[in-house]
């Protein structure tokens, strides 16, 4: 991966030569006082376009805060991001950004729709953020519904009346028809049954290669990391502990805690609970 | 890909979710009696005008049958009087309840364009203004504004306003960090779009109940400034003035305060009964509760079951010999939905038997009936249910019950209370029913930590939950079971919270409970790699039904027959390269 930045090369293809993101010795302090805890320290990857990276991390790795800062939500003390070639630190104002910049996929496939919104109305807010009007981009939706698998009738159906893998389709297409180039997915299995992560990942997969699109992947679940990711960063406490290509760190794991996290995933081979 | 049969997204339980459309008992009637005040509201000033305001010489006479409640010291007939009154007290309740609701509702939805600080500013002050009496405040506007009914209504209205500005900005306050929410704002919708568009319907129910229950208030309120002078002026009259005009008389002709109280009390009563019903039909809870469903029990099947039954337990042999013996169990909603469909299983003591299924299977609902806990609104039934030789459909006494079984939940946080220490919620069985002193209770659990290598195990007790990982409550749950020497520990789920570093660290301890102490275990889980490690023997669940048995080694090796169980399977193998790789 190309670390070079070809400010205003000429490229016919107009692909840019910087990575989509990068990630820059990213310092995050979250709270004050007593409850001041540093959620992120020094965290520098980057993710090249079209390319896929796992995030791993147990429970208060700052894995969420991460994907919140790469969203805009969280602000950064130290250290800087790129998304894009649009730079964000600390001084940066908080400007609105351009939804086609980034997207977030939410974890929770009930706190993510709201109860009281239709499903074509959920859609219709990425298109048109200010009318929101589901009649006018009815085609639109529609074809997004076909592409996440979902009838078209789904769109005047609210969030109660569907299960949560078909939730997590319709958040994946609505973050998807604002046209990203850069998806952040944050644990968007985690509530799923297995069977439906399966159908879920498979539809993430093919959307992607689909649409060319760049994704950073958080989940604390190795097997769903390992099964999306072209790389991936393991994450704990805030450090950024291994980085690299998936099959190295799933078969050559370099860090202690990577080795231990690989061991603690039952049916693995180092996995032991009798003695 | 194509080797994993698609699994139907398990169906919503739309009926038993969604509230009825048909108002309760409670609604309908409080719907009726404001429907008839309305129409007295509307018809009344205009049919009896002439007997309420027309001057006569029938003065202050009693109850007749031309003068219902007989007539003023003017000769007006009270009863077409008090009718009359209540067009003018209607609109001006309305009017004053509606300042109140959008005026307070309009500001504490703003506040959240404000910055925090601004914010938390605005909401002190507001929170001054809750404090200070409202009645108070309506009569220092009143008498700035000078007395009459507009007057009194913009003070009662004003009055009211804090109240909805802090229920409102607090109600919003955990629909603002709603992913829905933070979407939105990522999507470049404006502030106020947000505001209206996602918090305001998620607001809407609650506000319309206490919109009702606002408008009783302010009822009297206004009434209670009209009766003091302050509010309805004469010639016009509204509850509280006709109420105010037959004080003086209350001796000599007490008839006089009938109507106009009678009528605010139909008037409240029916504005209270609209809220509550309200609150009933929103929180399917309170409704089922309203309705008084005999739920949440444990039943012995019907005589035909029973048989069947009967020719189980020839076919399994002694009861004794089993930890948990479940013959026939049948779970049902209220509604008839049936949940878990004729399950029958036994666990030995020290074995661990796995209850694998996903979602809606009804596993939990198998094993939650197996401790005797059915939750509220289902019913279930069986032919047996034998746990630790008590049997569960006859009278048991809950401390045997207690001291025999543990339970481990799958959120150790909400298992705790976060107001005690540990110590007091662990020993609980041990000191309760087994009558240990609290000493000795306290050295036993430390002795239990010891033996599970949980660190500190001396101060751990004296320690409050949040103090505590999940991973070591769940653990710490795990001694609290050896503490009373529980002969079955019935586990939902323990670890499915958990890290996966931690994960594996609780379910040693659970091999360890189950081996050394020959304690059984009923582990329900999701996960087939978890119970592949675990368990001795595994039940899948499908559907409310048990659809597969198979031993450890059949499931390592993959010998499974059931299609559903296959389809599991290759789903946990497509997550899980390695597990193949291991097997080479």
């Amino acid at each position: 991966m190309s670390r070079e930045t070809a400010d205003g090369a000429a490229s016919e293809q107009a692909v840019p030569e910087r990575p989509a993101v990068e990630v820059d010795g990213l310092g995050v302090v979250l709270g004050s006082g007593t409850a001041r805890t540093e959620a992120l320290r020094g965290v520098s990857f980057t993710i090249p376009y079209s390319r896929s990276v796992g995030l791993v991390g147990e429970s208060g790795s700052g894995k969420s805060t991460l994907a919140k800062v790469l969203a805009g939500l969280v602000p950064i003390d130290t250290g800087r991001v790129v998304i894009g070639g649009e730079r964000f630190s600390a001084g940066t104002s908080r400007r609105r950004r351009d939804p086609g910049l980034l997207q977030l996929i939410p974890q929770d496939p009930f706190s993510s729709l709201s109860p009281r919104r239709t499903a074509g109305q959920a859609l219709a807010e990425a298109m048109d953020p200010l009318r929101a009007d589901a009649r006018r981009h009815r085609s639109a939706i529609e074809e997004w519904f076909e592409r996440v698998e979902l009838p078209a009738s789904a769109a005047a159906k609210y969030p109660h009346e569907f299960s949560g893998g078909q939730r997590q389709r319709i958040a994946i297409a609505r973050a998807l028809c604002t046209r990203p180039r850069i998806v952040v997915a944050d644990e968007i299995t985690s509530a799923l049954d297995l069977s439906v992560q399966v159908e879920v990942l498979e539809l993430l997969a093919q959307l992607r290669a689909e649409l060319g699109l760049t994704m950073l992947f958080i989940s604390h679940d190795l097997a769903v990391v390992r099964h999306v990711s072209d790389e991936v960063a393991v994450l704990r406490s805030g450090e950024l502990r291994e980085f690299g290509a998936v099959e190295q760190i799933f078969t050559a794991p370099r860090d202690e805690y990577t080795s231990r996290l690989l061991d603690s995933v039952p049916g693995a081979p180092g996995f032991r609970i009798r003695d | 890909m194509s080797a994993i049969p698609p699994i139907q997204p398990e169906e919503v339980p739309a009926a038993a979710a969604r509230r009825s459309r048909r108002p309760g008992p409670m609604l309908a009637i409080g719907l009726a009696l404001m429907g008839s005040l309305v129409l007295v509201a509307v018809l009344a000033p205009v049919l009896l005008d002439a007997d309420a305001v027309g001057l006569t010489d029938d003065r202050r006479q009693g109850a007749s049958g031309e003068h219902l409640l007989g007539t003023d010291e003017f000769g007006r007939d009270l009863f077409a009087r008090a009718l009359v009154a209540t067009r003018l007290t209607l609109v001006l309740t309305v009017s004053a309840t509606a300042i109140s609701v959008v005026l307070g509702v309009a500001v504490g939805l703003l506040v959240w364009m404000l910055s925090p600080r601004v914010r938390n500013l605005v909401l002190t002050a507001n929170a001054v203004a809750v404090a200070f009496p409202a009645l108070v405040m309506a009569l220092v506007i009143a008498a700035i504004l000078g007395p009459g009914a507009m007057s009194a209504t913009l003070a009662v209205g004003i009055a009211g306003i804090p109240a909805f500005v802090r229920l409102s900005a607090t109600m919003a306050a955990p629909i603002m960090v709603r992913d829905y929410v933070s979407t939105a704002k990522l999507l470049n919708v404006p502030r106020p779009v947000i505001l209206v568009r996602h918090v305001l319907p998620n607001l809407g129910e609650a506000l319309l109940v206490l919109s009702a229950n606002s408008f009783a208030v302010t009822l009297t309120e206004l009434s209670g400034l009209s009766f003091i002078g302050l509010g309805v002026q004469n010639p016009d009259y509204d509850f509280g003035r006709l109420l105010a005009d037959g004080l003086p008389n209350t001796y000599t002709q007490p008839i006089q305060i009938v109507g106009p109280s009678v009528m605010l009390v139909l008037t409240g009563v029916a504005a209270m009964f609209i809220g509550d019903g309200l609150a009933a039909r929103s929180n399917p809870r309170l409704r089922r509760l309203v309705r008084g469903r005999r739920s949440g029990m444990l039943h012995r099947a019907d005589e035909l079951s029973q048989e069947m039954a009967a020719a189980h337990r020839e076919q399994g042999g002694a009861a004794g010999a089993a930890a948990l013996r479940v013959r026939g169990l049948k779970v049902a909603t209220a509604q008839g939905r049936e949940l878990v469909r004729g399950v029958s299983f036994d666990v030995a003591p020290g074995e661990i038997l796995g209850l694998v299924g996903e979602s809606g299977s009804g596993k939990s609902l198998t094993a939650m009936s197996a401790a005797g806990l059915v939750p509220d609104g289902v019913d279930a039934t069986a032919a047996e249910v034998t746990t630790v030789g008590h049997d569960l459909l006859g009278p048991v006494r809950s401390g045997d019950l207690a001291r025999d079984v543990a339970l481990i939940y799958q959120d150790p946080v909400s298992t705790f209370n976060p107001a005690l220490r540990l110590e007091n919620q662990l020993t609980e069985v041990a000191r309760v029913h087994q009558g240990m002193n609290r000493r000795a209770a306290r050295r036993a659990l430390a002795a239990e930590f010891r033996r599970l290598h949980i660190s500190e195990p001396d101060s751990r007790g004296r320690q409050h939950p949040h103090e505590l990982s999940g991973g070591m409550l769940q653990r710490a749950m795990i001694a609290s079971a050896l503490l009373t020497d529980a002969k079955l520990i019935i586990a939902d789920e323990p670890t499915t919270a958990l890290d996966v570093t931690v994960q594996a660290e609780v379910l040693r301890q659970f091999v360890a409970a189950s081996g050394s102490l020959g304690a059984a275990v009923l582990f329900i889980s999701h996960d087939l790699g978890v119970v592949e490690a675990l368990c001795d023997r595994v039940l899948v669940m499908k559907e409310g039904e048990v659809v597969e048995e198979l031993t450890r080694e059949q499931l390592a090796r993959g010998e499974v027959k059931h299609p559903y169980t296959r389809s599991l399977l290759a789903a946990a193998q497509y997550m899980e390269p390695s597990a193949e790789e291991a097997n080479e």
